[in-house]
């Protein structure tokens, strides 16, 4: 426990220092990272822990972000308001696609909410005198929580303290015994339901709690591009997302956080060096999945596990 | 020689390479000049265009024609080099929006430009706007709002490509010349259609013609069939814009049902009569007009140059981003030229730039005080030459402006955006409201 301790306020040390050592550009990439460890890491939730993979997860990021770009450039509404309302509307919205998708298992799931979350998308793309339509909504100003965040060392502290709050919320969940009934209803549902548990209700739950921390991640996330257009609601990002999860390591929330890293940093590096970065994140990919099937953090385990066996 | 280049060179010439210039003998002199020229730091210039993904076509076109013109100029104007840093957004706005983080704050360059879609160039405009770097959008980036007055106005931002309304209105304009007075308009159902549908009804509404129906099928519609045999008879000719393959497929279906030799067909944008397709629509394509700022047929000797240039390199020929992005490139290089090489200097770069003319290969070019360019629209006809089938033009309309046939004033009184107008292009008393 210490050990774990040490290595907590160590990362919140350097975490801290990066904007006195990193170029700005670097530090807005990092604030990008820290959202989509956020986005991960609630999809992770879902498919780690309950064992529900989710194709439409984009759909409350998207709405979060909407909401606030609609009430941010459209209502001219205070922040205070807006951040919440983003939330709150996203957790609903999980809710009801909750009641909706959880009829169904497996690759039913994953249709049904791939189509829910096309549903969003659609709208968001058709709605034009609401939601801009393709063109988007600029013009999304950065909040003011007692002290303005419109320059990217404070913004980036924002996401920190916001992103750090809630991957400590979400260790919370997994940990408690809700987390551990999850854990029970992904290995086996109708064993749990033997024993006597509500499963359709826990999985409802985490399906919803889920879909509120992906919503922050997307208030965040447009707050930081100042910007929302339908392309934070579509299929891609769904699936974006997914790889990162299932890259970093299912149902390990640590996983997703590297996977999503990885997965920035991969492209943004590798798409300024060379045209064919596609050919190169495609072969990382098949080389991950023959490699570490169980992601990154599945590989870092398994090498640690057998030297200290050795 | 010497003079301008010292001049050029401004301020990093030191004190002791001046007076041994003043003192040297002019050859000499000469010498110094020019490998000081070579230190010179590099003109960095941020390309920021779609290579992979749904707009890829048009991202590899803008970026064909502005190598064209760098290569030409030897990659080097008012003793700078030029170093292009390309970026690929996918056609996504916060990629775009990254990779214009990454070229403005890590690689410092001193212009950004590119712009295919125009979700990415708005993405980008208010960043831009707040770190005050010149954005030249050089490709299909068309949103009116960019270069209009209004919250979105930019003045770090100039476009050398067109914006979405103008080719609607030269449309209405030679529309109603041919005497055709009610048209069937048919649009895809997105924001690019009905502001080139709304642009098209509001300068034919004001000539006196009406649009008598209007149909929006869907970005991903596949049979065209019922939409073309929808269309009323008692039109006098159907006015399309439907981007991508949507075009071909409605094309294929318009000429299969015969409404094709019924009535004439005017294509806004050239999406039909996109020089790829038009191989493949072969003998049946003959007669479809359409309007654009550009064809490769337009007889001048710089678009035969660079129509040569450009087929040598793509092995095909040149869509309007090629041109539009080799205008960017031209003014970049001009404009820097004006300043003597200070492009860092933001206010006088762009004010050189809005004052450039010159001749390119969609025609003369000139700029407004919004940035926009001041260019040609071309009505074009499909029609067979030798072998090939091609889009001649058939009528030109020159120093064509943001706002034309209106003035800015006019253009501002109207009460509606055309994106309002969905579903009453119909009614040409709504069309033309005034505030």
């Amino acid at each position: 426990m210490r050990r774990y301790s040490l290595v907590i306020l160590l990362a919140i040390a350097i975490f801290a220092a990066l904007p006195y050592v990193l170029p700005t550009y670097y530090l807005s990439l990092t604030t990008k990272i820290l959202i989509f460890v956020l986005f991960a890491m609630s999809l992770d939730l879902l498919i780690g822990y309950t064992g529900l993979a989710s194709l439409g997860h984009a759909a409350f990021f998207g709405f979060g972000g909407y909401v606030v770009g609609l009430l941010v450039v459209r209502g001219q509404v205070s922040e205070w308001i807006a951040l919440p309302a983003g939330v709150a509307l996203a957790t609903a919205l999980g809710a009801l696609f909750a009641v909706l998708a959880l009829r169904a298992r497996g690759s039913y799931f994953l249709m049904i909410t791939l189509a829910l979350a096309q549903v969003v998308w659609g709208i968001a793309f058709g709605w034009r005198t609401l939601t801009g339509g393709d063109d988007g909504l600029p013009g999304v100003k950065r909040p003011t929580f007692i002290v303005s965040l419109a320059d990217e060392n404070s913004f980036y502290y924002f996401v920190l303290l916001m992103v750090g709050l809630s991957a400590l919320a979400l260790v919370a969940i997994v940990r408690s015994p809700f987390g551990h009934a999850l854990r029970g209803i992904r290995e086996s549902e109708t064993r749990m339901l033997a024993l006597g548990f509500n499963v359709w209700r826990h999985q409802f739950a985490a399906f919803v709690i889920s879909a509120a921390f992906a919503g922050l991640a997307g208030c965040l996330f447009v707050y930081n591009t100042r910007f929302v257009s339908p392309d934070v609601l579509h299929v891609v990002r769904s699936a974006e997302v997914l790889i990162m999860v299932i890259l970093g390591g299912v149902g390990t929330l640590l996983g997703p956080a590297i996977g999503a890293a990885v997965i920035i940093l991969l492209e943004d590096f590798v798409s300024s060096l060379t045209q064919r970065w596609l050919l190169i994140l495609g072969i990382v990919y098949v080389v991950t999945t023959l490699f570490a099937p169980r992601g990154l953090v599945g590989l870092y385990r398994d090498y640690f596990s057998r030297n200290r066996k050795r | 020689m010497v003079i301008s280049a010292a001049t050029i060179l401004g301020r990093s010439i030191s004190r002791r390479v001046v007076a041994s210039t003043l003192v040297c003998a002019a050859p000499l002199a000469l010498v110094s000049s020019v490998s000081l020229a070579q230190q010179a730091p590099p003109l960095k210039i941020g390309v920021i265009l779609p290579l992979s993904g749904n707009f890829t076509p048009a991202g590899e076109d803008a970026l064909t024609g502005l190598r064209i013109y760098f290569d030409q100029i030897n990659n080097e104007v008012a003793g700078r080099k030029i170093q292009l840093i390309v970026e690929d957004e996918q056609g996504r706005p916060d990629v775009a929006l990254t990779k214009a983080r990454k070229l403005v704050e890590g690689d410092k360059v001193q212009i950004l430009t590119g712009f295919v879609s125009s979700a990415v160039a708005l993405a980008v405009n208010d960043y831009a706007r707040e770190k005050k770097i010149p954005m030249v959008v050089s490709a299909d980036g068309g949103a009116n709002e960019l270069t209009t007055p209004g919250p979105l106005s930019n003045p770090y931002l100039v476009r050398t490509s067109q914006n979405g309304r103008t080719p609607s209105a030269a449309a209405a304009e030679f529309v109603f010349k041919q005497g055709w007075r009610k048209v069937a308009a048919i649009t895809s159902d997105y924001a690019g259609g009905f502001d080139t549908i709304g642009g098209f009804a509001q300068a034919f509404c004001k000539l006196g013609g009406s649009i008598t129906q209007e149909q929006y099928p869907p970005l991903t519609t596949n049979d065209y069939g019922p939409y073309v045999t929808n269309i009323k008879r008692d039109a006098d000719a159907v006015v399309t814009f439907l981007p991508g393959a949507n075009g071909l497929k409605f094309a294929n279906q318009f000429i299969e049902l015969g409404v094709k030799d019924k009535m004439p067909l005017m294509d806004i944008f050239g999406q039909i009569a996109y020089e790829p397709y038009l191989t493949q629509l072969g003998a049946n394509g003959v007669g479809i007009y359409s309007v654009l700022h550009y064809t490769p047929m337009i007889k001048t000797p710089e678009n035969e140059r660079f129509v040569k240039e450009y087929v040598a390199r793509a092995k095909r020929l040149p869509s309007d981003n090629g041109p539009d992005a080799w205008v960017g490139a031209k003014a970049i290089a001009e404009a820097a030229k004006a300043v003597g090489g200070k492009v860092e200097d933001t206010e006088k770069f762009l004010a050189a730039f809005k004052a450039l003319k010159f001749d390119s290969p969609k025609g003369p070019i000139a700029f407004d005080k919004f940035g926009q360019v001041i260019h040609s629209m071309y009505i074009r006809k499909v029609e067979k030459v030798g072998n090939d089938y091609v889009n001649t033009p058939i009528q030109t309309f020159n120093n064509v402006d943001q706002f034309w046939p209106f003035s800015l004033e006019e253009f501002e009184s109207y009460k509606y955006r055309y994106v309002d107008l969905k579903g009453s292009m119909t009614d040409c008393k709504k069309v033309l409201e005034k505030k």
